[in-house]
């Protein structure tokens, strides 16, 4: 910035408001600019460059004008990195893609209770911000995250509730950095407004449901599903959404890092399904020496909400970088631009953000066969209950009976192939949940076959002889 | 062993659950597979609570205990709920200033009576009482050694783990002294 470099400054008279603003006049720190002497046709009096040669280059003029109305550009100088406008020439690399990296833990064995594991599991895929506020059995995430953040330069803030929390996350992902919330089924239904937000501005973040006894405030400090459907419904709009569901301290672990590469591969809010046991549950699980992550991509100048790109996942930006950055819930085009009243670019929007994620079903799709040699009955299992199913089903074997399992490590999107090419080699679904039957009507839909609900809402984890005297034909538990 | 199912039970408050985790952190450090499910009220003190530990020398699928091995009762409460799960075979430790126990045949039930609230206020600290409970488990049962618990109780910190390993061995000698009778 010194005075042997000269400075162009174009103002653009259509665009400023004059006389209504003059933040350039009172922000430049070298009286570059001056009040208007000359009245336009429509009553303004714009700025005026009065003393170009004084121009050191430091831009705050560009950077403050409210109308994008000024431009300083270096006579006989060099390109910038990144441009102020996605129109431009960029010359920045893009950026993001799958890496290799170290484990921020130590390789090897460790002991902790499921949330310590699903916030470690969070600092381990690079997440750097948290922002919550404390709820039964969730609050020990909130507790590890408050530590661990410290400790790795990140933030931590507890927000006044549960909707000021979302939105924190949201925004420090726009920020740059991979964030995270945690809550349990009360704060699940304050943040799914916002949740419905992610969705539509395809903004990346982690939200963990520690699932508790509801509905209301319920039995907070015991197991249940019941939030399976909200995950998927609970906002409106009716979009596809990603939802994980671990069953033991190894997957709270595992599938937090896998949530953060899923949202920052598809630009999703993607919503981990614990409950009271696996959050609570303390038992070993192992560190592995490296893992993948996976970074949002970014290439510069590219509109940040439309792609050409067959994957429909844009190009995100994040403010600071330069870029022209419109974020609206309100329809939008590729450029942000609100368009709430064009049924066109509505109809494309909601599809695109629907179909990133149904035409990934394959990479989103996790799960898990046991037993499944000569099974004529199926067992569909997921989280917690998934555990006392397997104990059930094994017992059966024992006992000569011809049932198999499947775990569903990924609900949403539902993977109903898998249940339609299950239904052709089986005879009969048993879902058990600890709900009154959310899954079970969601395999229903894919096959033909009887399904039937094991169903268990007393606020325990689902008691395994319950399953296994019913697969054993005896009468419930 | 293959596989054991310990219940510690008894009200919010009391340390069970710091009992449950202490006994599954000493276990690990013998290299057995542990498991530990904690259960409380919302109102955390004062309610009743239970910490489920399972032990194995396989991979532990169900996390719960069905059928406990060795059930610590802490209260009243605790022992009325949980002794119908209790087997013949199996052994039960309460706490006779706490729990006045069904009159069962002590022999075939196999209840063992340690003042552990007495012997923790004794030595300073009625808090302790966890800490006896889980000695006299050492002394009772295979499942783990006195060491290990001790290694665990002694990561704590200074004057608390102190006490803590006080209370250990006082309980230990009480159940041995059982199980000389």
């Amino acid at each position: 910035m010194s005075k042997d470099r000269t400075f162009t400054i174009q103002l653009d008279e259509d665009l400023c408001k004059g006389s209504d603003c003059y933040i350039c006049v009172n922000a430049c720190p070298k009286g570059v600019f001056a009040e208007g002497e000359r009245i336009t046709p429509k009553g303004l009096r714009p700025s005026q460059v009065k003393d170009p040669d004084e121009c050191i280059g430091c831009e705050i003029c560009e950077f403050l004008c409210p109308d994008l109305g000024i431009t300083v550009e270096e006579v006989g100088g060099t390109e910038r990195v990144i441009t102020s406008t996605p129109k431009g020439g960029a010359t920045a690399p893009a950026s993001g893609g799958w890496t290799t990296v170290q484990s921020s833990l130590d390789p090897g064995t460790h002991y902790m209770i499921g949330d310590e594991a699903c916030a470690e599991g969070a600092i381990a895929a690079g997440c750097r911000f948290y922002a919550g506020y404390p709820i039964t059995p969730a609050s020990e995430i909130m507790v590890h995250m408050a530590k661990r953040l410290v400790q790795t330069d990140g933030v931590f803030i507890q927000m006044e509730d549960e909707i000021g929390s979302m939105a924190a996350v949201i925004g420090a992902s726009w920020a740059g950095i991979k964030s995270m919330t945690a809550t349990a089924g009360p704060g699940f239904s304050l943040m799914t407004e916002n949740v419905g937000y992610a969705c539509m501005t395809e903004t990346p973040c982690v939200v963990v449901d520690v699932q508790r006894a509801g509905p209301s405030t319920g039995q907070a400090s015991r197991p249940a599903s019941g939030d399976v459907m909200q995950a998927k419904w609970g906002t409106h709009g009716g979009v596809e959404i990603i939802a994980l569901a671990p069953w033991s301290v190894q997957e709270m672990y595992d599938l937090t890092i896998k949530a953060f590469n899923l949202a920052e591969r598809f630009r999703v809010p993607v919503i981990l399904l614990a409950d009271a046991v696996t959050g609570h549950l303390r038992e070993s699980f192992q560190v592995e020496e490296t893992m993948e992550l996976f970074d949002r991509i970014k290439v510069p100048g590219a509109p940040p909400f439309g792609s050409d790109d067959e994957s429909g996942v844009p190009s995100m930006p994040s403010f600071g970088e330069g870029e022209e950055l419109l974020i609206t819930g309100s329809t939008h085009d590729r450029y942000g631009v609100r368009k709430t009243a064009d049924p066109v670019v509505h109809e494309r929007l909601v599809k695109r953000i629907s179909k990133k994620i149904i035409a990934h079903m394959e990479e989103i799709t996790d799960y898990e066969l046991y037993f499944e040699d000569g099974a004529q009955r199926v067992v569909v299992a997921y989280g917690s209950t998934a555990r006392s199913a397997l104990w059930a089903v094994k017992a059966a074997r024992e006992r000569g009976e011809r049932v198999g399992m499947l775990r569903l490590k990924s609900l949403w999107p539902f993977p109903g192939e898998l249940i339609r090419d299950w239904g052709r080699r089986c005879e009969e679904f048993i879902v058990p949940e600890t709900n009154l039957g959310q899954i079970s009507q969601v395999v229903q839909q894919h096959t033909a076959n009887p399904v039937s609900l094991v169903s268990q809402t007393n606020g325990e984890i689902m008691d395994p002889r319950r399953v296994r005297d019913f697969l054993m034909g005896r009468k419930s538990h | 062993m293959q596989k054991a199912e310990v219940l510690l039970a008894g009200l919010g408050g009391q340390g069970v659950r710091r009992a449950g985790d202490t006994l599954a952190r000493s276990c690990t450090l013998e290299g057995k597979r542990v498991s530990v499910l904690p259960s409380y009220g919302a109102e955390a003190r004062g309610t009743l609570i239970r910490s489920e530990v399972v032990i194995s020398e396989e991979e532990i699928i169900y996390p719960g205990v069905l059928e406990p091995d060795l059930f610590v009762a802490f209260s009243q409460e605790a022992y009325d709920h949980f002794v119908p799960t209790v087997q013949p075979e199996s052994r039960i430790i309460y706490d006779p200033a706490a729990v006045t126990p069904r009159p069962a045949d002590p022999s075939e039930t196999g209840q063992y009576a340690i003042p552990a609230i007495e012997t923790a206020t004794g030595l300073g600290n009625a808090k302790a009482a966890n800490m006896v409970m889980l000695g006299a488990l050492a002394a009772f049962s295979e499942l783990i050694s006195k060491s290990a618990l001790k290694e665990i109780v002694a990561t704590g910190p200074k004057g608390r783990s102190e006490r803590s390993i006080k209370a250990l061995e006082k309980g230990f000698e009480l159940a041995n002294q059982q199980i000389e009778l």
